[in-house]
């Protein structure tokens, strides 16, 4: 063999393999997908989920993460500036990471928009453009118990039920063992109210109205509870949270997340529960929380990278049968954040868990502006001081609000 | 330096004084060489780092490549939350709670950690392993458990009121995990003082916290929880202790007997002064962790009890990572002030009650 | 050894007093072993049961023969009540099938081999620089301890994103080198290992460099030697620390699931929120605690009394 016909033979290897690595690497796309874990069961449907996607894109390459403590890691790498070019955000992250750059905006990528909850797509709507497609959402409702609701002689509570019936089933239901209301001093729930009753935190001018008459007459009205006797705070039922004094049936009702289908089923199966909406206000408003999270993409993805980013949060979140559909075939918990699903969810966990997927229709994401985090850490001093008796409604708020007021005077 | 090596250097002077200090100069910068380049690497590096973040407006999200990331802002942080801020009652709150947990746990800790060790040490005891590893346990015990065994324990119709409830007939059940009522306030209604009667004094605010708050006590839920701390750090600091007490010949304590000393006048007169070294190691160290506490609080507080059990450390995890608007060039700033408080503590525990040198 | 306090010889009423006295103190170490046991023991007891009996019923502890499946066929949960029975339980592998990943000898093997070998390493690093600062005079040795001192003070929180960012420009991250060489020494070895040292005599050592050793010679030959109990204590600690070491491993480790130590796994696959799966948290703190608990048993035993004088006597 003499050394031309070698180093030819070399030569045309050389680019045999130069070739395949141009044309692998025009092909091949890889996305970075960061999420946090959430249930196991969650965790290996979003596995599938991507799998389909891998399958269906060949020329997509998808490394996903899944952390163990995704606040702390994905911040690391926005610090860094390299980071996941698909992750999910969570809708009080929204805010600040929008400010920071870090997001691409979507109205122009993401499908069918209009399908998506409303509530959800403010949550994730900045300046009049929509940042990321709400993959799933949880609403709360009010769970009852059935046994200590026929014990006491109340009917189950209707989509018409008020106020005042809740008031006197707590009463009815309340002995030595139990109390009628497990009422956490937590803000995202007794605001359910508040948005019920037509409160706002900021006017349609954009004044400060967290202090309004309705706002007291929700947090008074959730007091209430504690204050005669029909309901206290988990922590004083020795329970960690709502569900937990709720299925050891220390209390009657609660307002709980759809989160705690699976917790009651598995930890208290012979607890007889039912789920009804949030009772209607007095002057007829409804009103619950929304709790979301979203699918985004990295305003450092570009070009081809971008476009399959925006092809894969399509596929995880939009119409097809990988999206909000078998978010609401899975059944675990969540809900789709698609109105055209609904009604296959409550299929697929059961009807009776249906008034948390009803509230979705009216239901507020409860995020502040930003810069407002000396007022959130106010309402959450207010609701304490309140359930624990130390101050009434009107004087709480009125402290909260003047925080709000006063972040706004220097805003401005 | 002793006399016997004094002594024999005379007789054979192998290198100058000088000659060992240049020497032992040397020997010394090799060996500490690696663990200081990792220290100043890993730790001084990251903890500069974060004091000059504690002069910026850096959320802590914002790409550090982007042309605005951060703007430098002088004190701003620090006058927001130690002088004119919104908050600055919170962080003197949770300054208060912090001394309380830190003047309540360290000198507990120390004295059963010390008690347990000798203990086991004890030569008559038999099967000293399975002694030793049981007392390590709680250190080791995930602590999930340990706060549902704590839930349970202290919950209202659980175990200790129910013992307590047999002693006194007249025991009213405490919420042992929800009170926040403070020690010193609870004890001065009992003498029949409260804050309207003990005089106008007492409304005085310094550094945004009136005075009767500030002599509050520790919360009745706080005290909970530094029980349970105790309980989870005593083995550890048992280990420090057993290591520590293998130094101490038993030549020492044969000679004691054979005069005749009791069991606690060897350990009074013995054990305890050879111990001191150990002991101000330990102080020292315990001052430090129980400064920094967040585990605990974060596992065991509620959603009541957050303004007599938040502490500085917690603070700052919750500026850094929690709530609308996490901010972590403010969390640095309360971290470095934590710092300060920190170290000024240790320069006072070793000024006035020893530092760990052993005293000849 | 003396033979007084060892044996119960009874000559007189003394000894009468002091052999009553030792069995009260015996029983009541007993008794405290056991309450100090008793988390551990309704660990591993919890861990073989239902959610339901978790929330329920926590405190029966003696496992019946009979073993039950947390869901029937129906997916339908069994309740407290059909798994407890008195003090007896049936019980259940559903929590240790949950973490029964397929990553996880991967996990395991990972969490042992960085904290053996950042273990070594803590043993020799910190033990040297601990030596540096008790016994030798080196310009800045006094502002060094106080600098170790002072790495100790600040709420590891805010240092977690600079740390991060300098890893990346050294090119460590998710590597174990990375995560091996960043824990290699630590403030609390350097400590402990310096207030042992200094709590031993010196005339060994000058003896030593008398006969003309180095300072090289005398340290690993002699001191270290001497060191067994502190050394012991470091190995427990630093084994200790990097098996449950979350934070460290999230920032080191973090990108790259086969790097992962049994903490970030077994987060993950606990995942976060409010639907607890007890049976699986339960399962993974007892595979996390025993061998903790079995390293603790064999090191223990190098706390004799006197070890480190051996070379002294005589």
């Amino acid at each position: 063999m003499n050394i031309n016909r070698v180093f030819g033979l070399v030569l045309i290897c050389a680019m045999v393999l130069l070739a395949a690595g141009i044309a692998s690497a025009q092909d091949m796309v890889t996305l970075r997908v960061w999420t946090g874990s959430s249930s196991p069961v969650e965790n290996e449907f979003k596995e599938a989920q991507i799998a389909a996607f891998e399958e269906a894109n060949p020329g997509i390459d998808v490394e996903l993460l899944i952390s163990p403590d995704y606040g702390t890691q994905i911040r690391a790498g926005f610090a860094s500036g390299d980071y996941a070019e698909v992750f999910t955000v969570g809708q009080f992250d929204f805010p600040q990471w929008q400010h920071d750059g870090l997001l691409a905006p979507g109205s122009m990528y993401i499908e069918a928009q209009e399908d998506i909850y409303q509530g959800l797509r403010d949550a994730f709507t900045a300046d009049g453009e929509l940042y990321c497609a709400a993959k799933d959402f949880s609403t709360l409702a009010l769970l009852y118990n059935v046994d200590a609701f026929a014990a006491a002689g109340v009917d189950a509570p209707g989509a018409d039920w008020t106020w005042d019936d809740m008031a006197a089933a707590a009463a009815a239901t309340t002995d030595d063992d139990m109390v009628g209301f497990s009422a956490a001093a937590d803000k995202f729930r007794w605001m359910t109210l508040f948005y019920a009753n037509g409160a706002e935190v900021f006017d349609m001018d954009g004044a400060v109205a967290f202090d309004s008459d309705a706002a007291i007459e929700a947090l008074s009205f959730y007091q209430s509870f504690v204050a005669d006797g029909t309901g206290d705070l988990p922590s004083n039922l020795n329970a960690g949270w709502n569900g937990e004094a709720f299925g050891q049936a220390s209390a009657a009702m609660t307002i709980e997340g759809n989160w705690a289908i699976g917790y009651l089923n598995d930890t208290f199966p012979e607890l007889n529960w039912g789920v009804a909406e949030i009772p209607v206000a007095p002057n007829g408003g409804r009103g619950t929380l929304t709790f979301t999270e979203c699918w985004a993409v990295s305003s450092r993805a570009e070009g081809a990278v971008a476009e399959a980013a925006w092809a894969l949060v399509n596929f995880l979140t939009g119409e097809g049968e990988h999206g909000g559909h078998a978010v609401a075939a899975a059944g675990f918990g969540v809900m789709p954040a698609r109105a055209q699903f609904a009604e296959l969810w409550s299929q697929t966990v059961g009807e009776e868990y249906a008034a948390f997927v009803t509230g979705a229709s009216y239901a507020t994401a409860p995020i502040f502006p930003l810069g407002f985090g000396d007022f959130d850490a106010a309402v959450n001093e207010a609701t304490t001081l309140v359930m624990t008796m130390e101050e009434d409604a009107a004087d709480a708020l009125q402290e909260a609000a003047d925080v709000a007021r006063e972040i706004q005077a220097e805003m401005e | 330096m002793s006399s016997v090596s004094a002594a024999a250097s005379d007789a054979a002077p192998v290198r100058t004084q000088a000659q060992q200090n240049r020497a032992d100069s040397a020997a010394g910068l090799s060996f500490v060489a690696p663990a200081a380049l990792i220290l100043f690497v890993f730790l001084i590096l990251p903890l500069l780092v974060a004091f000059y973040f504690s002069f910026t407006n850096w959320s802590g999200t914002r790409p550090l490549d982007h042309p605005e990331a951060y703007e430098v802002v002088g004190l701003k942080n620090y006058d927001r939350w130690l002088v004119s801020g919104r908050r600055v009652d919170d962080f003197y709150r949770a300054v208060r709670n912090t001394l309380y947990y830190v003047i309540g746990v360290v000198p507990v800790q120390t004295v059963f950690a010390l008690l347990l060790a000798v203990v086991v040490n004890q030569r008559w005891l038999s099967r000293k392993g399975f002694f030793r590893t049981a007392f390590y346990f709680p250190s080791i015990t995930s602590s999930i458990v340990v706060s549902f065994i704590f839930l349970f324990l202290f919950s209202a119709g659980g175990p200790i009121n129910a013992v307590l409830g047999a002693i006194s007939p007249t025991y009213e059940p405490v919420a042992w995990t929800t009170n926040n009522d403070g020690l010193f306030h609870l004890f001065l209604e009992s003498l029949g003082i409260s804050e309207d009667t003990i005089g106008a004094w007492v409304e005085t605010e310094i550094m945004d916290l009136e005075i009767w708050d500030w002599i509050a006590g520790p919360s009745v839920a706080l005290s909970t929880i530094m029980a349970l701390a105790i309980w989870t750090t005593t083995g550890t600091l048992m280990v420090i202790y057993l290591s520590a007490l293998q130094g101490i010949p038993s030549s020492v304590y044969e000679a004691a007997e054979v005069d005749g000393a009791t069991n606690w006048a060897q350990f009074r007169h013995i054990t305890l002064p050879l111990l001191r070294p150990t002991s101000f190691f330990v102080v020292t160290l315990g001052l430090i962790g129980a400064f920094q506490v967040f585990d605990q609080i974060y596992v065991l507080q509620n959603d009541q009890t957050g303004r007599t059990t938040t502490s500085v450390a917690y603070l700052v995890y919750s500026t850094a990572f929690e709530g609308n608007s996490p901010n972590l060039a403010e969390a640095s700033a309360i971290a470095i002030v934590l710092f300060v408080i920190i170290f000024i503590a240790t320069l006072l525990q070793r000024r006035f009650v020893g530092g760990d040198r052993a005293e000849s | 050894m003396s033979t007084i306090t060892s044996t119960f010889v009874v000559h007189s009423p003394r000894d009468v007093i002091r052999v009553v006295f030792a069995a009260l103190a015996i029983a009541f170490l007993v008794a405290f072993a056991l309450v100090q046991i008793t988390p551990f023991a309704l660990t591993i007891a919890n861990s073989f049961k239902c959610d339901a009996a978790v929330e329920n019923r926590p405190m029966p502890f003696i496992p019946r023969l009979e073993t039950v499946t947390c869901r029937d066929e129906a997916g339908v949960f069994i309740s407290a009540e059909e798994q407890v029975d008195g003090i007896f339980f049936r019980p259940s592998v559903d929590g240790y099938r949950k973490i029964l990943d397929s990553q996880l000898p991967r996990w395991v093997f990972n969490t042992a081999f960085l904290s053996i070998v950042v273990t070594i390493l803590r043993l020799l690093f910190d033990s040297m620089a601990g030596y540096a600062l008790a016994r030798l005079r080196f310009p800045g040795n006094r502002v060094l301890f106080f600098v170790v001192l002072g790495t100790m003070m600040i709420p590891g929180v805010v240092l977690l994103i600079p740390r991060f960012l300098l890893l990346k420009q050294l090119g460590l991250l998710n590597t174990y080198q990375g995560y091996i060489i960043v824990l290699a020494a630590d403030a609390f070895g350097i400590l402990l290992m310096k207030q042992f040292f200094e709590s031993i005599p010196q005339e060994v050592e000058e003896a030593a460099m008398v006969d003309g050793a180095n300072r090289y010679v005398i340290f690993f030959r002699i001191v270290l030697p001497m060191a067994t109990p502190a050394l012991t204590a470091l190995t427990i600690f630093g084994f200790q620390g990097n098996w449950n070491n979350f934070m460290d491993a999230l920032i080191i480790l973090g990108g790259d699931t086969d790097l992962y130590n049994l903490p970030l796994g077994l987060t993950v696959l606990r995942g976060s929120g409010l639907d607890v799966q007890y049976d699986l948290v339960l399962a993974g703190s007892v595979i996390t605690t025993l061998p903790m608990a079995v390293i603790f048993f064999i090191f223990q035993r190098y706390f004799v009394e006197g070890i480190s004088y051996s070379g002294l006597k005589g």
